[in-house]
């Protein structure tokens, strides 16, 4: 229960949410209701710089979020996760799902 | 000592400055009291009180001049405090403390005072001067928000403990007393609840000789609780002036955190049953090959998540997969006991691991929700394997001691796979060959990328100990506390199947 998320929000286009700490089962419904928030067709970007782990639960939510978005005429780019995330991003096949910068 | 009014004898004329001061004395809300600065019995005489310290006394100052501040005593003043009054005065220092004081009508209260010496030019102590507060309603709240505090900190904490503590009540009866205490200050607190037929008690023995006891019952029907809290052996001076009010709103916070407790048990183990009875129960046996299964619940949270494993035998095929619903609980466990059902009737009837992940991503996808699952289809004639992967982690295959994870192109998980079709590998897998499939709670750490575990994983599958010896070795590895669930098959091929239709 250790695990800390923290997520910031920054209005603009694209919107910017930024998150920092582990995403993991107990985090990931903290981030899920913060992606609920983000009004439909909005253009966001995710940032994970400051992620340092991401669970299955971590990218079940973030997976929610892009086909919403996309669904709503809007996009959702994951920026900058870190190596340890990107690997289990292509591990996970998501490379070509997730929109990744 | 010479009282320096330098400082402000520019701004009030001097010989107004004492009606000044007086008439701010008599207005001011704070409590003021002065008295002789005799420490011996009868003690120190009051020679002026404000409005204010009579307002919270309740006595008029008629009755208060001339009398000794022990008036506003009584049996639960602290005697200690009031011997360190003296002896901090008689020091010639200045003293301030906390005691229970009594109003004219006997209702006590918490009073915070301070004494400080009042010295003539001389620098002999002539009097003192006490400001006082009523600091009862402060000091209840204070001890029932940390009270509360606590009880919330050892709900985190049985929560969060490792699986063998919890089922037990026991610590949280424990806390729910020790907080009740903090709240009574005086007293003995125990606790009895009841959940459904059995009783749960702190302290176990007592030993309450005498005494008045309040108690303070609890009850949450819809859980089927109840209990009492209860503090024995006041006196009646204790009784009269315990904090029931905060005593209350404890024991209501309690039987809260109770429930909680106990709903959430119940839900663990209805998901812990439901996971048991959703995965295969039999040893799993297929035409051809060695099989072996393990199961490892998560050691915190729920500790039921929706992982898998599971063999189906065919006419020509037999088909290994295991898998994880993302998340945990029972609604995970469900969802899980859905996909390994239909994934199984499908595999009988030969569909393609292909055809079938399409199949559970479109459930997972109506669900919402996220799954990820490996599929391996093994021709039984000639141990050609077919392999396909829904996001999740590479199998190993060992041959002889080399150990080495398969180079797969995964398709997203399961409700998510839309458009992108997981691609087939294949390999063959001759007889004495083993293969490991697994869910990510086997290797996955926080402190690492998923590759280091699977390094170290791969180089502790070389050495071939058999197949039963390698599972245990894979859990008896882990750490102490892994949160994910972990489900592990592993497979030897153990020679020609001579059973196969083809």
């Amino acid at each position: 229960m250790a695990a800390e998320l923290h997520v910031s929000q920054h209005e603009g286009d694209p919107a910017l949410l930024i998150v920092a700490g582990e995403l993991d089962t107990h985090t990931a419904p903290d981030l899920d209701k913060r992606l609920e928030l983000v009004e439909a067709g909005t253009d966001l970007v995710l940032d994970l710089t400051a992620t340092s782990f991401v669970s299955s639960a971590g990218l079940s939510c973030m997976l929610k979020a892009q086909r919403r978005l996309n669904a709503s005429g809007g996009s959702m780019v994951v920026r900058s996760p870190p190596p340890a995330v990107m690997r289990l991003i292509e591990l996970s096949g998501l490379q070509d799902l997730l929109e990744l910068s | 000592m010479n009282h320096d009014l330098s400082g402000i004898t520019g701004a009030v004329r001097s010989e107004e400055l004492p009606l000044l001061l007086l008439a701010a004395l008599e207005q001011t809300r704070s409590p003021a009291c002065i008295t002789t600065a005799d420490l011996d019995r009868p003690g120190p005489t009051i020679v002026y009180v404000n409005p204010a310290y009579c307002r919270m006394t309740g006595r008029d100052r008629e009755i208060v001049i001339g009398s000794t501040p022990r008036i506003m005593q009584g049996p639960l003043s602290d005697r200690a405090e009031l011997d360190r009054l003296r002896s901090e005065l008689e020091a010639g220092r200045p003293f301030e403390g906390e005691t229970v004081n009594y109003r004219i009508d006997g209702a006590p209260f918490i009073i915070n005072w301070r004494i400080d010496h009042v010295r003539n030019t001389a620098g002999e102590t002539t009097h003192y001067v006490a400001t006082q507060e009523d600091v009862t309603h402060r000091r209840r709240t204070d001890r029932l928000l940390a009270a509360e505090q606590r009880l919330d900190d050892a709900l985190t904490d049985a929560l969060t403990a490792p699986n063998g503590a919890i089922g037990s009540l026991g610590p949280l009866v424990e806390a729910i007393a020790a907080g009740a205490q903090s709240i009574a200050t005086m007293g003995s607190a125990s606790v009895l609840v009841s959940v459904d037929e059995h009783a749960h008690r702190f302290p176990l023995h007592r030993d309450i000789s005498g005494g008045r006891s309040v108690g303070f019952p609890f009850t949450r029907p819809q859980t089927r609780l109840s209990g009492m809290l209860e503090i024995e052996g006041l006196s009646p001076a204790e009784e009269a002036f315990l904090d029931r009010d905060g005593l209350t709103r404890f024991a209501n916070r309690a039987s809260v955190v109770l429930a909680a407790f106990v709903e959430y048990e119940r839900q663990r183990s209805t998901a812990l049953r439901l996971q048991s009875d959703l995965l295969p129960t039999d040893a799993l046996w297929a035409p051809g090959f060695e099989i072996v299964t393990e199961y490892l619940p998560g050691a915190f949270d729920v500790p039921v998540g929706g992982d898998w494993y599971d063999v189906a035998v065919s006419a020509n095929f037999v088909v290994f997969s295991v898998g994880d619903v993302s998340g945990n609980g029972v609604d995970a466990a469900a969802l899980m006991g859905r996909l390994r059902l239909l994934a199984s009737v499908e595999f009988a009837r030969e569909t393609s691991g292909e055809a079938v992940l399409a199949v559970l991503d479109g459930i997972c996808a109506a669900e919402g929700r996220m799954a990820t699952m490996i599929v391996v289809q093994a021709h039984r004639p000639t141990g050609r394997l077919v392999v396909w992967s829904a996001g999740h982690l590479p199998p190993f295959v060992m041959r002889g001691s080399d150990a080495t994870a398969l180079d797969l192109q995964p398709a997203p998980p399961l409700g998510f796979m839309s458009g992108h079709d997981p691609t087939a590998t294949e390999l063959v897998l001759d007889p004495g060959h083993r293969l490991l499939l697994y869910t990510d709670g086997l290797i996955e750490r926080r402190d690492e990328s998923l590759d280091i575990g699977l390094d170290r994983l791969g180089r502790s599958l070389g050495v071939d100990i058999g197949l039963a010896g390698m599972v245990k070795g894979l859990t008896d590895g882990l750490p102490d506390r892994v949160e994910d669930d972990i489900a592990i098959l592993a497979i030897r091929r153990i020679g020609e199947d001579t059973e196969s239709a083809s």
